[in-house]
């Protein structure tokens, strides 16, 4: 994981990473001034497929 | 029609039968015969959609639509609404669930003069969840959801609408504590957006392909006050770029409304 500061911090997820909170997911993480780095972590891509796979089912039993 | 030989007097029977039928007394000559059958047939077809529609809508004082135009019976030849949709948050849930009705909803709404509009009833606080899951929609005209309330405000609006391109205006919920997930889930075709009021809590675009003015619709309509909770706004990055290949202001923006509002931007 990167780390960059533009007035604002920015995380971006390494090469096959997404990054998360447990809540949102993403590959660049532009954060709140209320918010800090340690609130997310890396998950594998695949992790990523997995969780959107679970989502994709609860729509479906709507 | 009990059979003579008289011409005339069969002409004159028909002619009978076409004011009865018509309810009118005026004198038809034979020569309009023929356009009578027609008259005929689209009075007696606008008799069935209107004993239909009459009654389908409660003679236009029908508010609750859960699951009225859900699933395959409901396409564009059979949606064809008399009086305006006029539907109490809360019971507008799967109102157009899955329904086969292809195209674009505002112009069926216009072509059939009617609107479609949600109100609170006093005393509730209800959302308007569910409302277009599944459809085939490809516009949806503006919606006002100001009075829709809760916590669920507007979850999973328009989940799973793949073909959605446009959504005139969507207005803002002015007082719920919450919009819930999954509004935009799924809208893998939805381009183009406009707000109106204040978007207060975090939305996500993950799989919209917005366009620049979009994005730019989205982050000049966020909520600035102070707030002390978490909210995000996910994006496809290829919308991010399109923004910043357009306004060449993204950083700036993101900076202001990270500060400003403690709004988090995520970026898929």
């Amino acid at each position: 994981m990167q780390t960059e500061t533009i007035n604002t911090t920015v995380l971006i997820a390494d090469e096959g990473k997404i990054l998360t909170d447990g809540e949102v997911y993403g590959r660049t993480i532009y954060l709140a001034k209320n918010r800090s780095p340690e609130e997310f972590h890396e998950i594998t891509e695949a992790e990523y497929e997995e969780i959107q796979k679970q989502y994709e089912a609860e729509a479906d039993n709507i | 029609m009990a059979k003579n030989n008289n011409l005339g007097d069969f002409l004159k029977s028909l002619a009978d039968k076409f004011r009865s039928k018509l309810g009118t007394t005026i004198k038809i000559n034979p020569q309009d015969f023929e356009s009578k059958v027609d008259e005929v047939y689209n009075k007696g077809k606008k008799e069935e959609y209107d004993t239909f529609w009459d009654n389908y809508q409660q003679n236009g004082n029908r508010t609750n639509y859960i699951y009225a135009f859900a699933y395959g019976g409901w396409n564009a030849e059979t949606f064809k609404p008399k009086y305006d949709l006029t539907v109490q948050l809360g019971y507008c849930e799967n109102m157009f669930v899955y329904a086969n009705i292809a195209g674009s909803l505002k112009t069926i709404l216009n072509d059939c003069g009617v609107k479609l509009t949600f109100f609170q009833q006093a005393g509730r606080e209800y959302g308007a969840r569910y409302v277009f899951v599944g459809t085939k929609f490809t516009e949806i005209p503006e919606l006002d959801c100001s009075q829709a309330k809760g916590d669920q405000a507007i979850a999973s609006l328009f989940s799973d609408s793949k073909l959605i391109q446009t959504i005139e205006k969507l207005i803002m919920p002015t007082d719920c504590t919450g919009y819930g997930k999954n509004t935009f889930y799924g809208c893998y075709a939805l381009e183009n957006i406009d707000f109106g009021g204040t978007i207060k809590y975090s939305l996500s675009f993950q799989h919209c392909p917005l366009s620049a003015d979009s994005v730019y619709n989205i982050l000049n309509h966020l909520d600035t006050e102070g707030y002390t909770g978490t909210r995000t706004i996910t994006l496809k990055t290829t919308s991010k770029n399109a923004y910043q290949g357009k306004y060449s202001n993204w950083d700036e923006k993101i900076s202001q409304l990270t500060t400003s509002g403690n709004w988090t931007f995520t970026l898929t």
